[in-house]
């Protein structure tokens, strides 16, 4: 079974397949195709969402929408610096573990001030080597700027009503609503609609 | 679980001519004209017992009934927040004064989780005006004043409230002021919507431009003595001028409605609809008496794509969409609850 959970409110969401229904809701989409729900989300422009799904033997994931945000599609990016040191890693690896086994062989004096002398021109370069590419950063090209921000709206004026006063009113009421009856038929529209089970 | 003590289910429609309040809470409708009168600060005193806003900066508006009726005696025309059936363009004060008087309509809220259903009309098919900034607008209105809200198709709150016998399948008609909905549900889903431009408004600016005068006053007559059958009990030349003028352009509106329900049903329904379905009228136009069996009378000389039952009225034209907003909202909550 997948089920489909919203906790925003305020959303009517009309995906084809089931019936309408009012956000925050939790509905069962088993029967509709994850892309279709997915697109109608998207459209809605609802983010804050999970889906459930649990397998005949029980086993339970959870998704949300970072997990169909076109992100996760891309593609690895292998840094190139990244890579160059850890091979060089490796070779001085190599180099250290040979010069290790032949001192252990040839205990003499000469050889081991050779041996400090290629430690030292080793580490040497290895820190020369971090500081030459280290500033260099490596970013995927389609990805957005950091700072861009989407949910930045302040160009909206704001629906200001606090400078104005209402004196008086000239709404009128008319007596109508039997609650018993609309509690009736807003029961009979919601079965009809699919909300009861 | 819904906390039914501690939620307001709200039905609010809101039409080019009056705004309307249904809530879950109370057995009475609320209901306003949509309408304003810049007035004179100094004019204060004089209407004092009517309803008014003021700013800060020193604006005084006259809202809702009160300001149609000073404005018909100052022979002034009102102002519109709306205008066929959307926010108006012109009237650059409008959204915060219609956002004051939704705020009076819908009451006190405090310390309660409210949810609402709100009007919207369907696209016209005569307009190039898209419903999507209105629709927009209405929604920070609602979230400005705390409400959960959900825009859902006028029309379609008319089959809610009045066809629940016929489970929710049925053609409904809003003839409001500034446009006509027209709505084919079936079992409560919606199967075709649309609008067109011609509606109360239009048949008021016909008149008034036919016979010189000021569309409102033209309304006004209009609330007053409009009858589409029998006797009128008016004795006066021009106002009968009137009465005639007004007869033939609600003949003409109608025709023109169904003429286009026949076209788009055409064009736009694949399914087959095997029984009769009713055919609901409501809306503030269709107030004067006789203008059903005018209706009907029209409806009858046309090639139908589908089978009438009956041509009836909603119990209350002016609040079947409110109440029908408030049947949805309530439905919807429950639904939630039960989730």
């Amino acid at each position: 079974m997948i089920t489909l959970k919203i906790r925003e409110k305020g959303h009517l969401v009309e995906i084809p397949g089931i019936a309408p229904f009012r956000t925050p809701a939790d509905v069962d989409i088993s029967k509709i195709e994850i892309r279709k729900v997915i697109g109608h989300l998207q459209v809605c422009g609802i983010t804050d969402y999970e889906i459930t799904a649990v397998s005949p033997k029980g086993d339970t994931e959870i998704y949300n929408q970072e997990d169909f945000s076109p992100k996760k599609k891309k593609k690895k990016v292998v840094d190139p610096f990244k890579k160059e040191i850890e091979s060089r890693f490796d070779r001085l690896e190599n180099i250290l573990m040979s010069l290790f086994n032949r001192e252990k062989k040839r205990n003499d004096e000469e050889n081991k001030e050779q041996i400090t002398e290629k430690l030292d021109r080793l580490e040497k370069l290895s820190e020369k080597l971090l500081k030459s590419k280290g500033n260099v950063i490596h970013r995927d090209v389609n990805e957005k700027p950091i700072d861009e921000d989407d949910e930045n709206l302040a160009f909206i004026p704001d629906i200001d009503i606090s400078d104005l006063k209402l004196k008086s009113s000239s709404v009128k009421s008319i007596k109508q609503n039997q609650m018993d009856e609309l509690d009736d038929v807003a029961n009979s529209l919601s079965e009809l609609l699919g909300g009861k089970k | 679980m819904i906390d039914k003590l501690n939620v307001i289910c709200l039905g609010v429609d809101i039409g080019t001519g009056h705004i309307c309040c249904a809530r879950s809470d109370s057995d009475e409708i609320r209901i306003t004209k949509n309408v304003f009168l810049e007035v004179d600060k100094d004019d204060i005193p004089t209407i004092a017992d009517i309803s008014y806003v003021e700013s800060d900066s020193g604006e005084t508006y006259v809202v809702g009934t009160h300001a149609f009726e000073l404005a018909n005696m100052l022979g002034q025309k009102v102002s519109r927040p709306m205008e066929k059936g959307l926010i108006s363009p012109k009237e650059i004060n409008a959204i915060d004064v219609i956002t004051l008087m939704i705020k009076d309509l819908i009451g006190e809220t405090k310390d309660k989780e409210v949810y609402v259903s709100f009007s919207v009309p369907a696209a016209a098919i005569d307009d190039d005006r898209s419903i999507i900034y209105h629709e927009n607008v209405f929604g920070r209105i609602f979230n400005k004043l705390g409400v959960n809200h959900t825009a859902v198709n006028e029309a379609m709150a008319i089959i809610y409230s009045e066809c629940a016998k016929e489970k929710f399948t049925s053609v409904a008609i809003s003839f409001g002021a500034g446009m006509s909905n027209c709505t084919i549900g079936f079992n409560g889903m919606e199967i075709l919507k649309f609008s067109t431009a011609r509606a109360g408004d239009w048949i008021d600016q016909q008149v008034a431009a036919d016979l010189n005068m000021v569309a409102n006053r033209v309304t006004s007559k209009k609330e007053k003595y409009m009858k589409l059958k029998g006797e009128v009990d008016v004795k006066n030349k021009k106002d009968r001028r009137i009465l005639e003028a007004l007869y033939y352009y609600h003949k003409a509106l109608i025709d023109y409605t169904i003429k286009n329900i026949i076209a788009e049903f055409d064009n736009k329904v694949d399914i087959e609809l095997e029984d009769p379905i009713p055919i609901v009228i409501s809306g503030g136009t269709s107030l004067p008496p006789g203008f059903v069996s005018l209706f009907e009378q029209i409806i009858m000389q046309k090639e139908l794509p589908f089978e009438i039952s009956e041509v009836r009225r909603a119990r209350n034209p002016l609040t079947a969409v409110a109440n029908g907003l408030l049947v949805r909202t309530m439905s919807d909550v429950k639904t939630m609850g039960e989730r």
